[in-house]
């Protein structure tokens, strides 16, 4: 049953957290303190690939204030971590293999002891031959990084035959595409503190997205129970994928445990630029074929990433690339091998988006560069070769029916005829131009992969609806999705609602608060837990007013007679019935998934999103400014509308970065820029003052699975939307993110001299 | 240690600090080049003034040093001598400020981690113009980056406060 | 405390001279290892970066001659004098005290909490301030102090050499009639360094000729230039595309921009060009 959406004020209303956020009483982790707390810091290698010799901490153990130092050997259990297998050490022993492989770390009194006491630990580095292009890892001759060699991981899909559908093609067009490494540059780094219980149990207060897998993976570093370590991991500032895996965490509880004392680490920014996750680099080359009446015969796909270092959750962004190459689109003859490889840049790991913005560049650069030979209108083009409601997903599976890919191309069709695609500068040496990228995006982990979700409901004995899920606020806007639904669904106030996340100690297991599947997995546990909910709350109530149980109803504060009488309060029926078994729903099952999937990772459920962008480009310097950036958006009913919005304006913001200005450039295995002032994310003065989001909520009749999760939509299709209003603006092709203007401007040169009077 | 008309050092490690924070007077010693954010978060525990890049360029930092908006990471301690400040905290009073109040309804923030400082330049340039332009708001917001909203959402709270304002 | 670089700034002495002399006896005294500092902006995010904080700050704070503005007449010539402690938002704020030119350039420079901040004198001291263009084009002098005596020296002198004298203010001569325009390329719209920055300035005479041509670049990592050649080339000329495009290929040849990690020489001369180029045209015609 699709949510109602007739409450627009209740959909905008005020976040539960945000109270605390806009007047700064909130604590974050990282703004947390503790009696006797030290302040740990972690020494990271100098050299991006090397042996290492010898690592000496005495001189620094000697420091007035220095409580403990750790290394490889005080690592009680599994020397590892990785969100698939863990093959990145907690501190390395004999190599290491990128600039953020910790070595040591240091509990001190201070920052500053801490910080002086790094400098006296002494290694020793055999410096070994770096790798930094993929390409050159796979060389037969490279040095292994890993014991398996360097490749991380392939993945292949194939379908049809593709040289003999390029054979029937009219026009064919053949590309690479370049995209860069991205920063997740949340604004709040990487850190929380950690504290030595006096049961000998941990609590560890450190952001991340799955609350659940960070106390298995330290339970396995530690050789500690699972239930013996509580992680406590909300809220957050900010995340986008970035902290899904292992960052201070590890070295926290090493420290705390040698100490007995409250540990605090916050990364610096240059801390959390040189250890943390980046999005991955890829360089895809796309060949794709079609008839001269424009039907896509044929498309193959070659994808090459750049993992760096270590796995983490590489293979499987690795396999959603693969997965959403073919787009939206129907196309007879596929081949998509995909590769992920180890080098020693930065780790790639998680990022919103998780393959899709890097795969869906290339795509919709293919087919803007098609429609153009076949002097077709490049919406026309994508019309023809557009999903039906019931087509299969990009690779063959069988998907929840949507007619979204439609949906989003209609809506934005409609908002292209809205503005003018005249050149309406009035400065002379400047010209604008549009351009329309379309996306899909599957939703939750996939197929073969394990997605538990699940949630509870509980009647407080303060009379409380209490709600719990295993997810993470990172800013999202989760609370405010759980309060919405429980209002709408149980007719409550916000005061009647007690929510619980992120506390591995007092919620159940829900999965990760990733791949877009937190809004969708709360809507579903809701459904699932409501009526039996509702008809025990009811039948309590009965038993204590004595009134038939069929003119009872949930509402405000309280149970309802006849829908107009407030009969009894939850407080009071909490009150009347405290010898009571305790009233309590739980619900666990798997996120849906494609019953005949073929390819580990595939979809079941998608969202599908359609950009416009207009842009004005500075003839005299290759500057582009973004004027217009509108999005549709088909991913169900809107649960939240401020958080919605929210998702999809910044989600696209994020884009427009990573089109025009974000590249975290490595040399030789070093980070190049490493704080804001080089590494440049947009500022209020780069985005549209006004952006328009369209929300599309229609779902198939008969559709179980509810709204899908917007998190990462928002960011697909912004990139190939700029880039081809660039094209449309001056027709130049871009095929490197991001947009060089130094290659526009020597593209504009080449048109010959200029008039300048 | 008083701030000496004359040259005198400033005795390492220490200095006596004085200052008004949110009105409340502060006496504390400290080194002369300890900043001003961390006097804030770690002496004195407030944590509603954020840090992030700790170089002057994303704003989370922000407060108001004798009326005038400054990046505390980048103040020192000599410098914040004598000088009133206001930190988020003390922005509201019993009740919430206006600029709190739409950055709750126009979906100001999601994260929350840039919002004191956002909130801090936004009331800088209220202050002094009770209604800027889009140019305006943007320049005077151009300091304080936003991961999260893409600027959307602080933009419409702005403008909603801005119009607040001219109907009083 | 600044975390990084090698020394903890625990130990820094912060003096507070009040007048000139003391300030320079005691940087005299301590050698390289006292700096001057006035805001400190730049100074802490050069700590920031590794460089070593000297364990001894002379604060600018208290100095009388470094403050403040007004008007001053030298040789018969009037000039708008700022003091070298003026922050950069004081002069983006003042249109009505200020050259439109100076405040063009201060509204470019960082945002606002760090113009709060910020002076002119580190501004140009530091020897790639953005200020410094714009200051060129108008012919600005310093007013400096080098531990014997206070005198004045052409700005365009000024950055030719690595004077370590004090700056006490900078003297603008007042000249209302100059076109002038000022432009700063970032990597996006606003608050970052430049890649790079031109200002120029000319009169045009009754005949539409070009007069006291003043063309100045700089840019993050390159230093500030004056385009000698392309002014004479442009000095007493009646512009024509021809002529213009004569300009573009000297300035072309004349500027040396650096490259650095995210823009290359050829781009930033090509913008330079451009850059000039379509001012001059725009504003003489
Ligand atoms: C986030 C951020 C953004 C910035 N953006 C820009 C920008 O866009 N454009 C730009 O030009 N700059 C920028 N800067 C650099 C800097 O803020 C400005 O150049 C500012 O004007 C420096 O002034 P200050 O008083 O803070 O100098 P300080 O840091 O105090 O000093 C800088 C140097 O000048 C010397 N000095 C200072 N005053 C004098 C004096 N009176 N006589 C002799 N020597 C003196 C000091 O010894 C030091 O070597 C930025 C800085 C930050 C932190
Ligand atoms: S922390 Fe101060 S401006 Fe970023
Ligand atoms: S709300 Fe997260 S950075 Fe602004």
């Amino acid at each position: 049953m699709p949510i109602q959406t007739s409450s627009l004020d209740k959909k905008k209303k005020i976040r539960p957290d945000g109270p605390g956020k806009v007047t700064g009483e909130l604590k974050y982790l990282t703004d947390l303190s503790f009696p006797g707390m030290l302040y740990g810091k972690i020494l990271r290698s100098t050299e991006p690939h090397a042996e290492i010799q010898s690592i000496s901490t005495e001189l620094a153990k000697q420091l007035p204030g220095v409580r403990a130092i750790v290394t490889y050997e005080d690592v009680p259990g599994l020397n590892g971590f990785g969100l698939i297998f863990p093959d990145q050490p907690v501190l390395c022993e004999d190599r290491v293999r990128y600039v953020g492989d910790a070595i040591a770390a240091v509990a001190a009194d201070t920052i500053e002891i801490a910080d002086e006491a790094l400098q006296l630990i002494q290694v020793v580095y055999k410096k070994l031959p770096v790798i930094i292009e993929p390409e050159k890892a796979l060389h037969p001759n490279a040095p292994k990084l890993h014991p398996d060699g360097n490749l991380l991981h392939r993945a292949h899909y194939s379908k049809g035959d593709v040289e003999k559908g390029f054979e029937l093609c009219t026009h064919i067009v053949e590309g690479t595409y370049e995209l860069p490494r991205q920063m997740h540059a949340y604004m709040e780094t990487e850190g929380g503190v950690i504290v030595p219980e006096v049961d000998g149990n941990l609590t560890v207060y450190v952001g991340t997205q799955h609350g659940f897998k960070d106390r298995y993976q330290l339970a396995r570093i530690l050789n500690m129970n699972e239930s013996d370590i509580r992680i406590v991991s909300s809220p957050m500032g900010g995340s986008f994928g970035g902290k899904d895996e292992l960052n201070v965490q590890p070295y926290g509880a090493l420290l705390a445990l040698a100490t007995n004392c409250p540990v605090k680490i916050h990364n610096t920014r240059r801390e959390s630029v040189r250890a943390g996750l980046k999005r991955h680099p890829m360089k895809i080359t796309m060949k794709t074929g079609v008839d001269d009446t424009g039907n896509i015969i044929s498309h193959k796909v070659k994808i090459v990433a750049d993992t760096g270092a270590y796995a983490t959750l590489g293979p499987a962004v690795l396999d959603f690339a693969v997965e959403h190459a073919p787009g939206p689109y129907i196309i007879p003859n596929i081949e998509i091998e995909g590769v992920s490889v180890f080098t020693n840049n930065g780790v790639a790991g998680e990022f919103r988006g998780f393959g899709g913005n890097q795969v869906t560049f290339a795509l919709e650069g293919q087919m803007d560069r098609l429609a153009e030979r076949l002097q077709m209108d490049p919406i026309e083009f994508r019309e023809k070769n557009l999903r039906q409601v019931n087509s299969p997903g990009p690779l063959g599976q069988k998907v929840a029916p949507t007619s979204g890919a439609k949906d989003v191309l209609e809506a934005i069709k409609q908002k292209l005829t809205n503005i003018t695609n005249e050149n309406d500068s009035l400065e002379k040496w400047k010209v604008t131009g549009t351009g329309v990228a379309i996306s899909i995006h599957g939703g939750g982990l996939g197929a073969g992969r394990m997605d538990p979700a699940g949630g509870r409901l509980s009647f407080t004995s303060e009379g409380k609806i209490e709600v719990a899920f295993g997810f993470e606020e990172c800013g999202q806007g989760l609370l405010a999705v759980i309060e919405t639904l429980i209002m709408e669904e149980f007719h409550c106030m916000e005061d009647d609602i007690h929510i619980v996340i992120g506390d591995t100690d007092s919620v159940p297991v829900s999965g990760s608060s990733t791949a877009s599947r937190a809004t969708s997995m709360v809507w579903n546990s809701i459904q699932r837990m409501k009526d039996t909910f509702r008809s025990k709350i009811l039948e309590r109530a009965t038993k204590v007013t004595g009134l038939p149980v069929e003119d009872l109803c949930m509402g405000p504060n309280g149970i309802w007679f006849k829908d107009d009488n407030l009969c009894i309060t939850f407080v009071e029926l909490a009150e009347k019935t405290l010898h009571e078994p305790f009233i309590k729903v739980e619900t666990s099952f798997d996120f849906p998934t494609s019953p005949d999937a073929v390819v580990d990772g595939s979809h079941f459920l998608y969202a599908f999103s359609s950009v416009l962008a207009k842009v004005e480009v500075d003839l005299l310097t290759g500057k582009i400014k973004v004027l217009t950036l509108d999005q549709a958006i088909a991913a169900g009913p809107v649960v939240s509308l401020l958080g919605y919005q929210g998702q999809i304006e910044g989600g696209g913001i994020m884009a427009l970065g990573y089109s025009l200005m974000e590249e975290a450039k490595m040399e030789n295995g070093h980070y190049v820029n490493d704080n804001f002032d080089t590494y440049l994310i947009p500022t209020i003065q780069d985005v549209p003052f006004v952006m328009n989001v369209e929300a599309i909520e229609k779902l198939q009749d008969g559709d179980i699975y509810g709204p899908r999760g917007v998190g990462e939509i928002g960011t697909i299709a912004v990139a190939p939307a700029i880039v081809k209003a660039i094209h449309d603006a001056t027709g130049c092709w871009i095929s490197k993110l991001p947009v060089s203007r130094e290659v526009l401007l020597e593209h504009l040169s080449s048109r010959g001299e200029k008039r300048w009077i | 240690m008083d701030m000496k008309e004359q040259a005198e050092v400033m005795t390492p490690p220490k200095m006596e600090l004085s200052l008004t924070i949110n009105g409340a007077n502060y006496e504390l010693q400290v080194p002369p080049t300890k900043r001003l954010v961390t006097i804030l978060r770690e002496e004195l525990n407030f944590t509603g003034t954020k840090i992030s890049c700790e170089v002057g360029r994303c704003g989370a930092c922000a407060v108001q040093m004798n009326n005038q908006l400054v990046n505390s990471c980048l103040v020192m301690a000599y410098q914040a001598n004598h000088a009133s400040i206001i930190t988020i905290e003390g922005l509201s009073g019993e009740e919430l400020d206006p600029i709190q109040r739409v950055f709750l309804e126009e979906g100001g923030f999601q994260c929350g981690y840039c919002t004191p400082g956002m909130m801090m330049a936004v009331h800088a340039l209220l202050a002094t113009n009770q209604a800027p332009s889009e140019e305006q708001i943007q320049e005077a917001l151009s300091g304080n980056l936003c991961r999260c909203t893409g600027y959307g959402g602080i933009i419409r709270a702005v403008q909603k406060a801005i119009s607040n304002n001219n109907q009083k | 405390m600044i975390r990084q670089g090698t020394t903890s700034l625990i130990d820094t002495c912060v003096w507070m001279p009040t007048s000139l002399e003391e300030a320079w006896d005691l940087k005299k005294k301590y050698g390289e290892n006292a700096a001057f500092i006035a805001g400190g902006t730049l100074m802490q995010t050069h700590w920031a970066k590794g460089l070593n904080c000297p364990s001894h700050l002379i604060s600018l704070d208290h100095m009388n001659e470094m403050k403040g503005w007004g008007e001053e007449l030298v040789n018969g010539q009037t000039y708008t004098r700022l003091g070298a402690g003026i922050t950069l938002d004081f002069c983006r704020q003042n249109k009505n005290l200020f050259h439109p030119l100076l405040v063009e350039a201060a509204k470019n420079i960082a945002a606002p909490a760090v113009r709060n901040r910020g002076t002119i004198g580190g501004n140009i001291a530091n020897g790639f301030g953005d200020m410094i263009p714009a200051l060129l084009a108008m012919d600005a002098f310093l007013t400096l102090y080098d531990g014997n005596s206070t005198h004045s020296l052409p700005l365009s002198d000024y950055i030719k050499t690595n004077n370590q004298s004090l700056i006490i203010s900078v003297l603008v001569p007042e000249d209302q009639t100059k076109r002038f325009f000022y432009k700063k390329l970032c990597h996006r719209e606003a608050f970052t360094p430049s890649v790079i920055t031109v200002a120029g300035s000319f009169n045009l005479n009754e005949k539409r000729k070009l007069t006291a041509v003043r063309l100045a670049l700089s840019g993050g990592s390159t230093h500030p230039q004056r385009l000698y050649e392309s002014e004479q080339l442009l000095e007493g000329s009646t512009l024509t595309n021809n002529h213009l495009q004569k300009v573009y290929q000297v300035i072309n040849e004349e500027f040396i921009p650096s490259t650095d990690p995210f823009s290359t020489a050829t781009y930033k001369r090509l913008v330079a060009s451009n850059w000039v180029v379509s001012e001059i045209a725009r504003l003489a015609t």
